[in-house]
């Protein structure tokens, strides 16, 4: 695969990222949050399976396999996109909206630069923990450990959603 | 310390440290150098953000919010991709990696002259955009809310809103506005007045208490949990996902980096290789 087709792929989840974080923004102002929450749980579901099913299509090349036909190459991009819209949109729904909707205007950016801070400190696992990961494994099995990781977003942000609906969670 | 200090100052502040310590990579290589000044740029970049939500969170109402931080947000998604462009462009031209993060300072700073300049901070006299794109008082836009259909979340943020009371609570504001309608005309003129007291008077509550809140909240940590995973796949993806094409699905050359200069610097580095094994 050339360089610039390898960079394609990386930016396909970037602008994935970038559509799905709109069409949140849109649901959430035309609808309700309750609406926008629903739709990153359907995002997140499927953000699991196209991690699954990208582990799969590592798992599906063979290791001697010195270039991908045009098809694979295709879902590839398809499927690094996809991962865009489920798994990097609603990212800014969490850091951007949550804060606004929870705090108020005058303690937003306290209750977002915690939400980010905490984050972006389990993030680092990514750096330190994912590359020994994948080398010990294999890329196809690390893959499959993402879309674990994936399933317990899920679970936290239908925890959230059940969270947001409760009297007791609001903060008065 | 944004919600505190305020967005302006600690948003032109965090841009001038980066770009002093954008300049300050430039004159050295040391590894130990690196990490400690790439550290100190991470800990000065990370006030933009709570900036850029403070300064949205006042120019917009809970009914456009929405597709403001999502417009916001592309900075993170479509601005790493513009950098790289912009940087690559800089390395094509010529500049060697002390050029490049020199130009990178300096762009940083005249992003920060900009926003010294430019910036505000609050709408003119508690004007705030409505979803028809008019300019209306927030008190007044609230009773027009509430005549819209009420499956729409255009709820306005009334400045009543207590600080750290769930501007979220949709039901309440519904309450709010549905009790102002039902007033006398000449009692809603109370209301208003109460309101605008109430809003000179509402003080920025004490960090300790806001603690005390979010540390109880399930709200706060069901969105912590979720945040930090969804983060964690996200970084996974940025950071690895050239490397997993490279490796696994067939594509040969050197190992790309962690972070993104070295990972357009070794594709460089593999063009050149390729181009040069094509000549030979």
């Amino acid at each position: 695969m050339h360089v610039a087709d390898r960079r394609a792929r990386t930016q396909a989840f970037a602008i994935g990222g970038a559509v799905s974080a709109l069409l949140l923004g849109l649901l959430n102002d035309r609808f309700s949050m309750q609406v926008a929450m629903k739709a990153v749980l359907v995002f997140l579901a499927l953000g699991v399976a196209i991690l699954a099913t990208i582990a799969w299509t590592i798992l599906s090349v063979p290791a001697s396999s010195s270039g991908l036909s045009i098809v694979l190459r295709s879902s590839v991009f398809s499927l690094v996109f996809a991962a865009g819209v489920t798994m990097y949109g609603p990212y800014s729904l969490t850091t951007a909206t949550i804060p606004f909707r929870y705090a108020g205007k005058k303690t937003a950016a306290t209750v977002g630069s915690l939400l980010d801070g905490i984050a972006t400190l389990v993030s680092t696992a990514s750096g330190v923990g994912f590359g020994p990961l994948a080398q010990s494994l294999g890329w196809a099995h690390a893959f499959f450990v993402l879309a674990g990781i994936a399933l317990a977003t899920w679970f936290g942000a239908f925890w959230h959603h059940r969270a947001a609906q409760s009297d007791s969670a609001k903060l008065k | 310390m944004v919600d505190y200090v305020g967005a302006k100052p600690m948003l032109v502040v965090s841009l001038v440290l980066t770009a002093a310590l954008q300049t300050a990579s430039a004159f050295g290589s040391q590894r130990w150098y690196l990490t400690a000044v790439w550290a100190a740029t991470r800990i000065a970049m990370c006030w933009c953000w709570p900036s850029a939500i403070r300064v949205v969170s006042h120019w917009f109402t809970a009914a456009r919010i929405g597709i403001a931080m999502a417009v916001l947000s592309q900075a993170f998604y479509l601005g790493d991709a513009v950098s790289r462009l912009y940087l690559s462009s800089l390395i094509a031209l010529g500049l060697s990696w002390r050029e490049v993060f020199v130009a990178a300072a300096a762009t940083t700073f005249a992003i920060a002259m900009l926003n010294l300049l430019l910036l505000r901070t609050e709408p003119p006299d508690g004007l705030l955009h409505e979803p028809d794109g008019a300019p209306s008082r927030e008190t007044s836009s609230s009773a027009q809310s509430s005549s819209s259909s009420s499956s729409s979340s255009a709820v306005p943020l009334t400045s009543t809103t207590p600080p750290l009371a769930a501007a979220d609570d949709e039901d309440d504001c519904e309450d709010r506005l549905l009790l102002q309608q039902q007033r006398p005309s000449s009692q809603q003129g109370t209301l208003e007045s109460e309101t605008e007291h109430l809003s000179s008077e509402a003080e920025q509550p004490s960090l300790s208490s806001v603690l005390q809140q979010l540390g109880c909240s399930p709200f706060f940590w069901s969105a912590v949990v979720w945040c930090s995973f969804n983060n964690l796949i996200d970084q996974v993806f940025l950071d690895w996902t050239p490397n997993m094409l490279q490796i696994s699905l067939g594509i040969s050359g050197a190992l790309a980096g962690y972070t993104s200069m070295v990972r357009v610097a070794a594709e460089r580095r593999e063009e050149h290789l390729s181009s040069h094994s094509a000549r030979r």
